[in-house]
C-alpha cells in the first residue's frame, strides 16, 4: 500500500464513498431499478414535473432513501472524526468518542424526551442534544475539580458521568410503561436510521459540517498534541485551548448524531484505527480520510440494516458484530497500525 | 417542527449542497384522494381514502383486529413473526408469506412498507409512531395509530377500524360479542364486596404484576374478583413475596407468557401458606392459540374464563367451551377448536 | 538572555527549588549537574515557562516569562527532549516541521518554505536520507538528531536539553554534544542537564551544580568542577587529584562501552 501516496488514498476513499452513495440509492426493499431512475430523469428533462411528483418511485427515493443515506454518511463521518481527534487528545489509540459521557448523556435525553415530551420528535432531539453536551460539561467540571491538567482524571470523570447517565436510563426504563414507552426507548437507543428524513438532515448538517471543519483546521496542532502535552506546549501549542475546542466540537457533533440515530457503537473506535493503518498518523491525511471512511463504512452497514430482512435491524447490532471482531483482529496482528 | 413553507426552502438549500440542482424546481407535494376524516387514537387528524384495500399492520394486535373485522384479505404487509403465530397461519395461511415490515419493538422499515403500495398503515402507539406516521403521509399513505390498551380502548379500536375499513356491520357483531361476555359474567361481577375473591395476576415473572388502571385488573374485576395489587399503584408493578403472603390471594393466574414453570412454582416453600397454593389453584391464562391476557379482540373471553375458574359453582349452567367456540366463530368465522385451540 | 532571580518552587509542601539565581548569556554552553532528584528537571520546566514558580522572577530577554504566551516563549526557547518513540508514528520530515509551529498563527498549516527549511536542516545534520522514514523505526541516535533538527527549526536562541545522551551510545553522545557546541559557537545559548561530569567538563563554558534545590557551585568549568564540589553534589568520595579525575573517569567510561 505504501506505493500510493496518502493524497491518492484520500481521493480513492472519496470516489468509493460517492460510488457507494449512488449504489445505495438503487438498493432497498422498495424495488427501484436503473430504468425506474431513468424514467424519473427523463421526466425531469422533459419538464414533466407533475409526473415526477406523482411517481411513487420518486417519493421513496427522495423522501426515504436519500435523506437516510446522507444522514448515515454524516453520522459515520462525525463519529469517526471525533474518535480520531480524541485519540490524540488523550494520547491513546483505544479511546472512542463516548469516553467523556456524550453517548450516555444523549441516551438519557432520548429516554427523557420519549417519556416526558409530546408532539414532534424535534423535542426529543433537542433534549438529547442538551443532555449529551451537559454530560460532557459535567465530566469536564468534575475533572477540573480533581486535577484540571490531567487527562486521566478526565477519562475517570467520564466513566463516572457515563455510569450515572446509564443508571438514570435504567431507572427511566424501569419507570416506563413496558407496553408503550419501553419498546420505544429500547429501540431508539439501539440505534437506527429508520426515522431519518429531511428534517433530521437539516438539523444535523450544520452541526456536523461546522464541527468537522473546525477540527480539520486544527489538524496540524493535533499532530503536535500527540507528542504529549509538555512537548506540545514547548512547541508553542496552546494545549488547553486545543483540548477544549476539540472536546466541545466533538461533543456537539456526537450529541447531535446520537440524538438523530441513537447510540451507534464501535464506528468511532474502529474506523480511526483502520484509517491510521491506511494513511498513517499525519492528521493532514488522517482526519479527512477518517471522515470519508467513517461515512463509507457506516453506509455499508446501514445498507445491511435496512435490506437483510424486511424489517429494520438496529444499527448498533451490526456495527458491534462487524466492529468488535475486526478490532480483535487488529489487536492481535497490530502490525503497521501506526502505534506502539 | 418545520412548517411546510420552511421545509421547501430548506429542501432547496440541501439540493444545492448536493449539486442536484436539476431537481431544484421539484418540491413534491403530497397528494391525497381526500375522502373521509377521522381522529386516530393518539389524537391525530387523518384522512382515509373512500376505499381501503391495501392494509399494512405493524404489530400483532393490529393484525388481530383486522382479522376480527373480516378484513384479512386486505392485508398486504404484516409485522415480523406473523408466520409464527398459530392464529394467523391457521386462519389465513397466506399471511405467512406477506412481507414483514417491522415490529413495535424495532420500528418499521419504510421502504418495505412502501414496496407493497399500501393505502393504510396501522401503527403501534409509541412515540416514534408519530414520526413514522408523518413520513408515511409524506409518501401519500394514510397512517393510523391504534392504542388498544384497556378494555374500553379495545372497543374503541374495534369501532374505529370497523369504520375505516368499511366493516361497520362486522364491527357491530364483534362489539355485541364483547357485550355478551359482559352479560355472562354479570352475575359474579355484581357479587357483594365481601364475597369477592382475591385474585393475584403474575406477568412474565411471579413478582411482576399489574396495578390499577390496567386491562388485566379490569378483567379480574369484571369477572368478580379483586386485584389486591391495584391498591399499590397504577401501571406495571413489581411486588415483593411479602406482599403476596399478606394479600393471601384465593386464586392466582399467570400470564400466557409467564417465564417460569408452574410445576416448580407450586413447590415454592415460602408460598405454601397462601390460600391459592394450598388449594392448588394457580392457572396460566389461555391460550396457546393466542394469549388472552394481551390486548386484542379476544381479550374479553379471558373474562369468562377467569369468572368460571374462580366461581365454578355460579357457572354450572354455563357451557364454557361452547361459549368460547361461539365467540371465535363470531370474530374469525371459525370456532376456537377449528382454529386449533385447545381447552 | 535568560535569567532567574530568587526562583523558588514547591510541589505541595515539598520545596524543590530554593532561591535560584541564574543567568545565561548569548552563545554560552551551560551544563547543569546534580544527583537524581536534585531539582534539575523542575528547574528546567520553570525556566521554560511550563511551571509557575512560587516566588522569584524569570526574565527572558528582559521580559517576565509569566506574562508571555506559550507561543512567544517557544519562539525564543527550544526544548530537545530525550529521544523516545511516539505513541503515533510520524515521518521524520513531519517531526522536523513541527518545529515551525511557534511561527504559525492559530490553525495555520506550514507552507512550502517551511518544508524547504526542514529539508535544509536535515541536510546540514547529514540525515536528509531519513526524511521519509518513520520516526519510530530509525535508531535512537537518529531520533535524537531529528529532535535537534526540530529544535533548530524553531529558530529560537536558547536550547534546553535534559540529559540528551541517556539513551545514546558513546559515539552518538559525542556527536550530539558536538553539534550543540557548534550551535553555541553560532551565538545560540545551550543549557543542558548532564549525568556525566566528564561530558560537562569537555563541552561546557560554565557549569552549575544543584543539590536539593540549591545551587552549590556555579562558574567556569575549571573553577567549579573540583573534586570537593562533585563529592558534595553526589555524596561520594572522589579522588582529590583534580588534574586526573576527568581522565580516569573518561577511561572507565570508555572501558565500559
Amino acid at each position: 500500500m505504501s506505493g500510493i501516496t496518502a493524497v491518492k488514498k484520500i481521493i480513492i476513499s472519496g470516489i468509493l464513498l460517492i460510488t457507494l452513495i449512488v449504489i445505495s440509492m438503487l438498493i432497498g426493499n422498495y424495488e427501484l431499478g436503473l430504468n425506474d431512475l431513468g424514467l424519473i430523469l427523463s421526466d425531469i428533462f422533459q419538464g414533466d414535473l407533475q409526473a415526477v411528483e406523482n411517481n411513487p418511485d420518486w417519493s421513496v427515493l427522495y423522501y426515504i432513501r436519500l435523506p437516510r443515506i446522507l444522514i448515515v454518511v454524516l453520522v459515520g463521518a462525525a463519529l469517526s472524526i471525533s474518535g480520531a481527534a480524541y485519540q490524540n487528545i488523550f494520547r491513546n489509540p483505544l479511546v472512542s468518542p463516548d469516553i467523556l459521557g456524550v453517548s450516555a448523556g444523549a441516551g438519557l435525553g432520548v429516554a427523557l424526551g420519549l417519556l416526558y415530551s409530546s408532539g414532534s420528535m424535534f423535542y426529543v432531539y433537542l433534549i438529547a442534544f442538551i443532555t449529551g453536551t451537559a454530560a460532557v460539561a459535567l465530566t469536564y467540571w468534575l475533572s477540573q475539580l480533581a486535577d484540571g491538567k490531567n487527562t486521566m482524571f478526565m477519562v475517570l470523570a467520564g466513566i463516572v458521568v457515563s455510569s450515572l447517565a446509564n443508571a438514570l436510563i435504567s431507572l427511566l426504563k424501569y419507570l416506563a410503561d413496558p407496553m408503550q414507552n419501553l419498546p420505544g426507548i429500547v429501540f431508539y437507543l439501539m440505534g437506527g436510521f429508520s426515522r431519518s428524513g429531511w428534517q433530521e438532515f437539516y438539523l444535523l448538517l450544520p452541526v456536523v459540517i461546522v464541527s468537522l471543519a473546525i477540527i480539520l483546521f486544527l489538524r496540524w496542532q493535533l499532530n503536535i498534541f500527540s507528542l504529549g502535552e509538555k512537548e506540545a506546549a514547548a512547541l508553542g501549542v496552546d494545549t488547553e485551548k486545543i483540548k477544549l475546542i476539540v472536546i466541545i466540537f466533538s461533543t456537539i457533533m456526537v450529541a447531535a448524531a446520537t440524538a438523530a440515530a441513537g447510540q451507534v457503537s464501535w464506528i468511532g473506535l474502529v474506523i480511526p484505527h483502520i484509517t491510521r493503518f491506511i494513511v498513517g498518523s499525519n492528521y493532514k491525511y488522517y482526519l479527512p480520510a477518517s471522515a470519508l471512511l467513517g461515512g463509507f463504512s457506516l453506509l455499508l452497514m446501514d445498507n445491511l440494516a435496512r435490506t437483510i430482512s424486511g424489517a429494520e435491524i438496529p444499527i448498533s447490532i451490526i456495527t458491534a458484530l462487524i466492529g468488535a471482531p475486526f478490532f480483535a483482529y487488529l489487536l492481535i496482528t497490530k502490525k503497521e497500525s501506526g502505534w506502539s | 417542527m418545520l412548517n411546510r413553507k420552511k421545509k421547501k426552502r430548506t429542501l432547496k438549500i440541501g439540493l444545492l449542497i448536493l449539486s442536484l440542482s436539476i431537481f431544484l424546481l421539484l418540491v413534491p407535494t403530497v397528494k391525497i384522494d381526500a375522502a373521509r376524516n377521522f381522529t386516530d387514537m393518539i389524537g391525530r387528524e387523518i384522512t382515509v381514502p373512500e376505499e381501503v384495500n391495501r392494509v399494512v399492520t405493524t404489530y400483532k394486535s393490529a393484525t388481530q383486529f383486522v382479522l376480527a373485522l373480516n378484513a384479512g384479505d386486505k392485508l398486504v404487509g404484516v409485522s415480523i413473526k406473523t408466520d409464527k403465530q398459530p392464529l394467523f397461519v391457521n386462519l389465513q395461511p397466506e399471511l405467512a408469506d406477506l412481507p414483514q415490515v417491522g415490529s413495535k419493538r424495532n420500528g418499521i422499515n419504510l421502504e418495505t412498507t412502501m414496496s407493497v403500495d399500501p393505502d393504510l398503515v396501522i401503527l403501534y402507539p409509541h412515540r416514534d409512531a408519530v414520526e413514522t406516521a408523518e413520513k408515511l403521509e409524506e409518501q401519500g399513505v394514510t397512517a393510523l395509530v391504534i392504542n388498544p390498551e384497556s378494555l374500553e380502548q379495545i372497543r374503541e379500536t374495534t369501532e374505529l377500524l370497523g369504520e375505516v375499513l368499511n366493516k361497520e356491520e362486522k364491527a357491530a357483531k364483534v362489539l355485541a360479542a364483547y357485550d355478551k361476555i359482559d352479560s355472562l359474567t354479570e352475575r359474579t361481577a355484581a357479587l357483594p364486596e365481601a364475597e369477592k375473591k382475591k385474585i393475584y395476576f403474575a406477568n412474565s415473572e411471579f413478582t411482576d404484576s399489574v396495578g390499577a388502571g390496567m386491562m388485566q385488573t379490569a378483567l379480574i374485576e369484571n369477572a368478580g374478583g379483586i386485584n389486591p395489587a391495584a391498591k399499590l399503584k397504577s401501571g406495571f408493578i413489581t411486588v415483593s413475596a411479602e406482599n403476596i403472603l399478606e394479600w393471601n390471594p384465593e386464586l392466582i393466574i399467570v400470564s400466557q407468557f409467564f417465564n417460569g414453570d408452574l410445576e416448580n412454582l407450586t413447590q415454592e416453600d415460602k408460598y405454601q401458606n397462601v390460600k391459592a397454593f394450598k388449594n392448588n389453584v394457580i392457572y396460566r391464562v389461555p391460550s396457546r392459540l393466542e394469549p388472552w391476557d394481551f390486548p386484542s379482540p379476544s381479550t374479553f373471553i379471558a373474562q369468562l374464563w377467569l369468572a368460571q375458574k374462580t366461581y365454578s359453582s355460579e357457572y354450572q349452567d354455563l357451557n364454557y367451551q361452547k361459549e368460547v367456540n361461539d365467540f371465535y366463530q363470531t370474530l374469525y368465522g371459525k370456532s376456537f377448536e377449528e382454529l386449533g385451540g385447545e381447552f | 538572555m535568560l535569567q532567574s532571580n530568587n526562583l523558588s518552587f514547591s510541589y505541595a509542601d515539598q520545596k524543590v527549588l530554593k532561591n535560584i539565581n541564574f543567568r545565561a548569556e548569548k552563545g554560552e554552553f551551560i551544563s547543569i549537574l546534580g544527583a537524581n532528584g536534585s531539582g534539575k528537571t523542575t528547574f528546567f520546566q520553570c525556566m521554560q515557562g511550563l511551571l509557575t514558580p512560587d516566588a522569584g522572577k524569570i526574565l527572558l530577554d528582559g521580559e517576565n516569562i509569566k506574562k508571555m504566551t506559550k507561543k512567544e516563549i517557544s519562539q525564543k526557547i527550544a526544548v530537545v527532549p530525550q529521544e523516545s518513540k511516539n505513541i503515533f508514528d510520524y515521518q521524520v520530515l513531519d517531526m522536523v516541521l513541527m518545529g515551525i509551529n511557534p511561527w504559525l498563527s492559530f490553525a495555520e498549516q506550514p507552507g512550502a518554505d517551511a518544508y524547504q527549511r526542514a529539508e535544509d536542516i536535515l541536510a546540514e545534520l547529514e540525515i536528509l536520507e531519513l526524511k521519509n522514514k518513520s520516526f519510530n523505526k530509525i535508531s535512537g541516535g537518529e531520533r535524537q538528531l531529528v529532535l535537534i533538527a526540530r529544535a533548530i527549526m524553531q529558530k529560537s536562541s536558547i536550547f534546553f536539553l535534559d540529559e540528551p545522551n541517556s539513551h545514546l551510545d558513546f559515539k552518538n553522545t559525542h556527536l550530539i554534544l558536538q553539534i550543540m557546541r557548534e550551535l553555541s559557537s553560532k551565538h545560540k545559548t545551550v543549557i543542558t542537564a548532564l549525568h556525566d561530569p566528564n561530558l560537562a567538563y569537555q563541552y561546557s563554558d560554565r557549569v552549575i551544580i544543584i543539590k536539593t534545590g540549591k545551587i552549590i557551585a556555579a562558574g567556569p568549568v575549571e573553577e567549579v568542577m573540583t573534586a570537593e564540589n562533585l563529592s558534595r553534589a553526589y555524596e561520594i568520595a572522589i579522588n582529590k587529584d583534580s588534574a586526573v579525575f576527568s581522565l580516569t573517569f573518561q577511561k572507565s567510561r570508555v572501558l565500559k562501552q
